[in-house]
């Protein structure tokens, strides 16, 4: 355990990384979420559009 | 955390900015190929309906162009029925119009030849009745002359039936009884004395059935007693016309010439030989 770690608790060795990640995770979900939202509205689900267009 | 860590780090979060930045906006302008395949499905739909409905059209308007084809062959067989025909009829009246052409140039010669000899006949009437004329002037002058000499005979036989009556006055006077009287101009043997007998003043009546000029015929003739220089009057309306003195007689019928004219003859004037 060094820089940061301490016995029994995991602790961020830089808050502003941890931050940046956080961004970035936010912005994939978004990102996810506004295709999966794309997909259902204009297709109806989110895997079968050939199906569905076939 | 090591330096590479923070390096990867900032790197994926870049990265994944940037690519959620792309898939968001391509995403975000990404045609809709569903309602775009469903309008060209309707639109097909539609389209297929609209040349189904051409295509009745069509065979309905081919339906109708057979029947106006069928229609018109018929109208252009009779008109062509019609047209021959009509050609036949012209080429008859043609035919005709010249045939009529050809009759009436003959009819125009015939007609100058009538003018031709019509003049050539009211020249020879003009001669006759200027020949008439002379002849009628000349009886007129030999019926004065003739007068003259009855007169003058008359009073030459006065003169001797005067001298004859002297002489035998004076022969009564001077000569012994039973000197025969002998006249001085012989009288004629009664024996050799043609008596001349006047027509016989019958009474006739007729009609005028023809005038030309002076010239008219009448409707009695020989069989009726009409005799050559006979003299029929001519009454119209108790009103006398003229005279007409016979000069030629058929036996129904007889002509003669206009004496003592008033007025000018017409046909169906009462004609007679008495007053």
């Amino acid at each position: 355990m060094n820089n940061g770690q301490t016995a029994g608790k995991v602790k961020a060795a830089s808050n502003v990384y941890t931050a940046l990640l956080a961004l970035v995770c936010g912005a994939v979900g978004f990102t996810a979420g506004f295709v999966a939202l794309r997909c259902m509205s204009d297709y109806g689900t989110l895997f079968k559009i050939v199906e569905v267009l076939r | 955390m090591s330096t590479l860590t923070k390096i990867l780090i900032v790197l994926l979060s870049l990265f994944s900015i940037f690519l959620c930045g792309t898939v968001v906006t391509y995403v975000g302008s990404a045609k809709n190929y569903r309602s775009a395949y469903e309008e060209s499905k309707k639109e097909l739909t539609a389209l297929k309906l609209k040349v189904a409905g051409y295509e009745e059209q069509i065979e309905a308007k081919k339906r109708e162009m057979e029947g106006l084809v069928s229609k018109l062959d018929a109208q252009v067989a009779s008109l062509k029925a019609e047209k021959s025909q009509i050609e036949m009829d012209l080429k008859e009246a043609q035919r005709s119009k010249a045939a009529l052409d050809e009759k009436v140039q003959s009819l125009a010669t015939a007609a100058l030849g009538f003018e031709e000899t019509v003049g050539g006949m009211e020249e020879s009437l003009k001669t006759t009745r200027q020949e008439l004329d002379k002849a009628r002037a000349e009886g007129i002058k030999l019926t004065k002359n003739l007068n003259e000499l009855t007169a003058s005979l008359e009073e030459k036989i006065a003169q001797l039936e005067a001298v004859d009556a002297e002489k035998r006055r004076l022969l009564e006077q001077h000569s012994p009884a039973g000197v025969s009287y002998s006249p001085v101009t012989p009288l004629p043997d009664n024996s050799a004395v043609r008596v001349i007998e006047a027509p016989v003043d019958i009474a006739l009546q007729g009609m005028i059935t023809a005038v030309e000029g002076s010239l008219v015929t009448l409707s009695v003739g020989d069989a009726d007693g009409v005799t050559k220089g006979m003299v029929f009057h001519v009454i119209r309306n108790d009103s006398f016309v003229c005279d007409i003195r016979i000069t030629e007689v058929d036996t129904e019928a007889c002509a003669g010439m206009t004496q003592l004219v008033q007025t000018q003859p017409r046909v169906g004037d009462i004609v007679s030989t008495t007053w």
